[in-house]
């Protein structure tokens, strides 16, 4: 199964140039969180390759490229997949739909820690606006899914 | 079916990231250690960034490419004459300056620090709104710095925020943790402008109800703050706040500078030695600064005694 790393590191890095390059930057704060969603697909479909490792690296590159308290995001990164892991055997074979409605519940639970961690909303921008995100990380995940077992087809 | 399944290995690494974590927003929060290697891997992500955005930037360039010829023509023609006006209207500016530096040796005044003008372009813009931040592709290496402020032809935009060797970030000044010293129209009161995270509202709030401001005023940087220089606009004043039996009242002003359509960016590099100038000056053959200078200061230590 070491087919899968190509897949991995191509869904990653195709995630991290869709949180930094976005096509449009003026609905950024309602764009699912890409990265997220992607290192907790694989925490469900692979959790022998990408792991809390593999998160935290990912919170930490994310971290830098946004200017945000280094380590804040790296840290609700690995409490994610720690949570996301150790529900795996659960998760794997439930539907699409109930994972996307887990990784949605998890991801308002994400923000809300985020305030926390930041100390305060970002101005000119109220609670429900800033909690979008957890709806669209849970429009997301489908595509997401079919996206990335279309990669794999293709790659693997 | 365990929920939880104990698993100690794995137990162990959580601990240690967790606790690398914390470690790293401390630091981060406390103290500059870690800027460098933020910068490092910063080079990075900008450099994934400025790739994302170069098919726009092609696709600019394609557009621009595909004018036809008689338009670019017109347009030459029309940049030539602005040029012209440009540079005869810099030739007084060299005599000011020259007066300026004259008068400052008279009052033995240490003279202002004086810039350079970059010119960048813009190549990326982030997504997070409540960090308005875009990238340029100037960094380290062309001499940008953070800290240094970045205007348009219109006025301030920004100042740099983080600087890569090959690129750097800006951030708006409508961001909500940036402030600059400014002089409200022709008041002379200075006061401090803050940024509310909204592009078309920045703030100035507790001015004493005497100082007379009107709507439309201009709001010129002040230098009073050591990090942007004197008498660039900033903003125009949008509206006036004024809470009934209070001695203050408040001010919401809006950016001169156009940030919604913002292309390319002038970087100010402070320096002390005039180089840009001069080599406008000889372009034009004016008579050097010389002469007035040497006589500038015989009257400067005439007067001293």
């Amino acid at each position: 199964m070491l087919r899968d790393w190509p897949t991995i590191a191509a869904s990653l890095v195709t995630a991290l140039i869709l949180t930094l390059a976005p096509l449009a930057p003026e609905i950024g704060i309602y764009a699912p969180q890409w990265i997220l969603l992607v290192v907790l697909y694989w925490c469900i479909q692979a959790p022998e390759r990408v792991g809390l490792l593999t998160a935290w690296v990912m919170g930490i590159l994310l971290d830098i490229s946004t200017g945000a308290l280094l380590g804040s995001n790296a840290l609700l990164f690995t409490l994610a997949a720690a949570l996301t892991l150790s529900l795996q055997r659960l998760l794997q074979p439930t539907s699409v739909m109930q994972q996307a409605l887990y990784i949605s519940g998890l991801s308002i639970i994400y923000l809300l820690v985020e305030i926390w961690i930041r100390g305060g909303l970002p101005a000119s921008l109220e609670i429900w606006q800033y909690l979008i995100r957890a709806i669209s990380n849970l429009a997301a995940w489908p595509i997401l899914v079919v996206l990335i077992d279309w990669l794999h087809r293709r790659l693997g | 079916m365990a929920l939880f399944i104990p698993d100690r290995p794995r137990f162990l690494t959580l601990l240690v990231l967790i606790l690398l974590s914390f470690g790293l927003m401390i630091a981060d929060r406390r103290s500059d250690v870690l800027t460098p290697w933020k910068n490092g891997v910063a080079a990075i992500t900008l450099a994934i960034q400025q790739c994302g955005y170069a098919p726009l930037r092609w696709l600019e360039d394609w557009q621009s490419r595909r004018q036809n010829q008689a338009e670019l023509l017109a347009r030459l023609a029309e940049l030539e004459q602005e040029n012209f006006l440009l540079r005869g209207q810099m030739q007084r500016h060299f005599s000011l300056i020259d007066e300026n530096r004259r008068l400052n040796r008279l009052l033995h005044a240490t003279s202002q620090l004086e810039q350079d003008y970059l010119l960048a372009r813009l190549s990326a813009r982030s997504a997070d709104p409540s960090k308005p931040l875009f990238v340029i592709d100037r960094g380290i290496r062309d001499g940008v710095l953070p800290g240094y402020p970045v205007i348009d032809a219109h006025g301030l935009v920004g100042q740099v925020f983080r600087s890569t060797a090959s690129g750097a970030e800006v951030l708006m000044l409508y961001a909500s943790e940036h402030a600059v010293s400014v002089v409200i129209g022709e008041t002379g009161y200075v006061a401090i402008l803050t940024g509310t995270g909204d592009p078309d509202r920045l703030i100035i709030s507790d001015i004493p109800d005497q100082v007379r401001v009107q709507i439309g005023d201009l709001l010129v940087s002040s230098g009073m703050d050591g990090a942007f220089p004197t008498g660039y606009p900033v903003a125009r004043v949008k509206a006036i706040r004024n809470e009934d039996g209070r001695a203050f009242f408040s001010i919401e002003a809006t950016p001169v500078a156009r940030l919604d359509t913002l292309r390319e960016v002038l970087v100010l590099i402070p320096t002390r030695n005039l180089r840009a100038p001069e080599k406008l000056e000889e372009s034009l053959s004016l008579p050097p600064l010389t002469p007035a200078e040497e006589t500038g200061s015989e009257t400067g230590e005439s007067d001293a005694p």
